[in-house]
């Protein structure tokens, strides 16, 4: 009895082509953007009505978005989950080799205050102090 | 011993696809249809997410988490055989015991019912680890066709029958 190797599944085979895997990326990321929306509308407690009147849309366009398929233009995203009270934010997880997780977090300080001694390569010109002439009246 | 197409291994399910007495296996047939026309039309292609796609990411999610990507993407339709739908687009799935068996699994209608009782998706239960996909169709009408379920349940029967 031989041990033949699995063939590789669909998802497999759409994963190891350049197409396939961006188009899986697509999916997945409108499909997340739904079930956020979903999940911030139920989380605030307000209705479809209540959300269209903060995003001052119709209740159809609402619906529209609610039980499309995600792939909303990123303001409309950012818009919708403001309005149930939520910021969005966005961060990309590597899955090939070598790539860092971004956004990458720089953690720059307050900038120190300029420091008050003369510098070799700072000139300050100095004059003679002038006497104040006193007046006289 | 029937050689069934593989969609995805996930975390929850292994999804196959389901196979007649024939040897089709209309869901594959349909996924297949769908990857070879996925650019015949359409502008910006690199904004659009494919049909495609869609079902096996949809496919790929309920295989990780036993859950539908978002609500209106899964739906239950009658005697345990459950849809994909996106846009028109119907996919029937079930689940088995891999030994020919199925208990049809019903959307709960009580949350006091609930298997899952802190999901937001309580209202489906349980399934059997392995997942068959079956039955495609166009839906244009408000109901579900007659003849669409009937194929569905048909599907579900010869697929079975290769397992016990």
């Amino acid at each position: 009895m031989t041990n033949e190797p699995e063939r590789p599944t669909l998802i497999e085979q759409e994963e190891a082509t350049d197409a396939g895997a961006q188009g899986l990326a697509a999916a997945d990321l409108a499909g997340q953007v739904v079930r956020l929306l979903e999940q911030a509308l139920d989380a605030s407690g307000m209705d479809q009505k209540a959300l269209a009147d903060k995003l001052d849309v119709t209740q159809g366009r609402i619906s529209q978005v609610l039980n499309g398929d995600g792939n909303m233009r990123v303001a409309a995203v950012a818009r919708y989950l403001r309005a149930l009270g939520y910021q969005t934010h966005i961060s990309a997880v590597p899955v090939e080799p070598g790539r860092p997780e971004l956004p990458r977090e720089v953690n720059r300080r307050r900038r120190p205050a300029a420091k008050r001694e003369v510098s070799e390569t700072r000139y300050v010109a100095r004059l003679p102090k002038r006497s104040r002439e006193k007046t006289t009246g | 011993m029937v050689e069934r197409r593989a969609i995805v291994r996930g975390k929850c399910h292994d999804v196959d696809c389901a196979t007649r007495s024939d040897g089709s296996a209309p869901g594959g047939d349909f996924l297949d249809a769908l990857k070879n026309s996925r650019w015949e039309s359409g502008e910006h292609r690199d904004e659009q997410v494919d049909d495609y796609s869609w079902f096996l990411n949809a496919i790929r999610h309920w295989a990780n988490t036993g859950e539908p990507v978002y609500s209106s993407a899964v739906n239950a339709l009658e005697d345990g055989i459950w849809e994909f739908r996106h846009g028109d687009k119907r996919l029937t799935f079930y689940d088995t015991d891999g030994r020919g068996g199925c208990t049809p699994k019903m959307l709960i209608r009580d949350h006091a019912d609930a298997e899952v009782p802190d999901s937001s998706h309580w209202q489906i239960p349980y399934f059997d680890p392995l997942i068959r996909i079956g039955h495609a169709f166009t839906k244009r009408t408000q109901k579900t066709p007659a003849a669409d379920l009937a194929a569905a349940a048909d599907v579900r029967t010869e697929d079975l029958d290769h397992d016990k």
